[in-house]
């Protein structure tokens, strides 16, 4: 009788205690000895009620300027999709290819690369038609070639498609040899588009256009 | 791939922004009350908007993506600088007997307090997913592209959900046909779910395949959300 007993009181704590396991909320996201530690005075709203409507008014104005009037470029990288829209629609999809993430280093500098495409806001900086590719040292590397002294043997005119589409710190929008890998995040950091596609959004950027990534 | 993900660090601008409004809004109360002028609805009003709009100019000044929650149009938004960068509709599966528009509402008064106008990323758990590209294929890719096949895979997710501070949680279901990333943990995570759900809104939304793959992607621990702001 008494083990019957044991057995309940065991089978009960076990059950609080898995109770308690999965109502316990994981690790805070929020550090209340760095939150607590904070002074709010700077952003308390004013206390009179006119100056809190007039503060209101003019931080939605601000906030609306924050939102571009012009249609701008967003890459999914997540999705592999590159969209022009403006906030409320979206005016042209496309598949594209981004950054694989891959790393590669120089065996014998120790140099290392990062093939991310860079997530932020940026402006279109270039246009050009019928570009050329001036290879990095990476590509060099990667192929197992050495560096060229002479910058000549760096270009490269068939691998970038008809157009490049400028932003960030050297980065294009261009095109591809390998369309068929459209879908997959296999470049170097660049995006990559389909011929077609590539065709329709170099006519309709303009330079300063806005871009997004993600 | 963990399903299963670790706490990064915050972007530190919205985490001070979020106690800051809170500790704010609370001391002006506290301030209000002692100088014997309780606040009438309409300051209250302007004050909860006044958080709310500082919450979207400090989130977009950062450069972390953060999520928005617009209960009047029934859409999650994705923002970065404060332009929308991603929308999805919030459906509901047919078989919910809530009425939509109550449904978003109770989830967004259990995301958010009156003084709270940012909410957190707490975890995300991912239960079944499907691979978009054939090993076979993958291995030739990778071959091709010298980048490791785990990079180029990407997984389109069944069923995942997100939760966040105070255990309120999205649950997110596609059409997309996948196979579970680990049995046990989701009969655990589905236990903890069905014993926490009596206490916190749990959303149940059906969602297209590519959409879910970018917002499992972009909701990791920390994400700041935010509700749309009024007009």
């Amino acid at each position: 009788m008494a083990i019957k007993y044991i057995v309940i009181i065991l089978v009960v704590a076990v059950a609080v205690t898995l109770v308690a396991v999965f109502l316990t909320p994981s690790e805070p996201v929020t550090d209340n000895a760095v939150l607590t530690a904070l002074s709010a005075d700077s952003l308390k709203p004013p206390a009179d009620t006119k100056a809190l409507r007039r503060e209101l008014t003019l931080l939605q104005r601000d906030l609306k300027r924050l939102s571009p009037r012009e249609p701008y470029i967003v890459i999914n990288t997540h999705a592999s999709r590159l969209t022009y829209r403006t906030a409320d629609s979206i005016l042209f999809e496309a598949v594209c290819s981004a950054g694989s993430g891959a790393e590669l280093i120089d065996s014998t500098s120790g140099r290392k690369w990062k093939f991310d495409t860079p997530l932020g806001m940026y402006k279109v900086t270039s246009k050009i038609k019928d570009p050329w590719w001036r290879k990095p040292d990476w590509a060099f590397i990667e192929e197992n070639e050495p560096v060229p002294d002479d910058p000549q043997e760096r270009l490269d005119p068939n691998v970038m498609g008809a157009f490049a589409i400028g932003f960030g710190d050297g980065y294009f929008i261009h095109g591809t040899l390998y369309e068929r890998l459209l879908g997959v995040n296999v470049t170097h950091g660049c995006v990559r588009l389909g011929a077609k596609d590539l065709t329709w959004l170099y006519d309709k950027v303009r330079m300063g256009t806005k871009i997004y990534v993600f | 791939m963990s399903s299963k993900t670790a706490l990064p660090p915050l972007g530190i601008g919205s985490l001070i922004l979020a106690l800051a409004l809170t500790l704010g809004a609370c001391g002006h109360e506290r301030a209000s009350a002692q100088d014997g002028e309780p606040a009438d609805t309409e300051t209250v009003r302007l004050r909860q908007e006044y958080a709310l709009a500082r919450a979207h100019m400090e989130l977009a000044r950062g450069e972390q993506t953060y999520l928005e929650i617009d209960g009047a149009g029934s859409e999650l938004h994705l923002r970065v600088k404060g332009a929308i960068v991603f929308s999805a509709p919030i459906t509901f599966l047919p078989e919910d007997s809530g009425s939509a528009g109550d449904l978003i509402n109770d989830f967004i008064e259990d995301l958010f307090t009156d003084d709270q106008v940012i909410s957190f990323v707490r975890e995300r758990y991912l239960y079944s997913h499907s691979q978009t590209i054939p090993d076979s294929v993958l291995a030739i890719i990778s071959d091709a592209t010298g980048a490791a096949p785990e990079l180029l895979q990407r997984y389109l997710p069944e069923r995942f959900i997100i939760e966040w501070e105070g255990g309120v949680v999205l649950d997110v279901r596609t059409t997309a046909e996948g196979k579970p990333v680990s049995t046990f943990s989701n009969i655990m995570t589905e236990i903890r779910q069905v014993i926490k759900r009596p206490f916190s809104s749990h959303l149940v939304v059906l969602m297209d395949t590519d959409d879910a793959l970018t917002l499992f992607n972009v909701c990791e621990p920390g994400t700041p959300t935010v509700v749309t702001l009024g007009e």
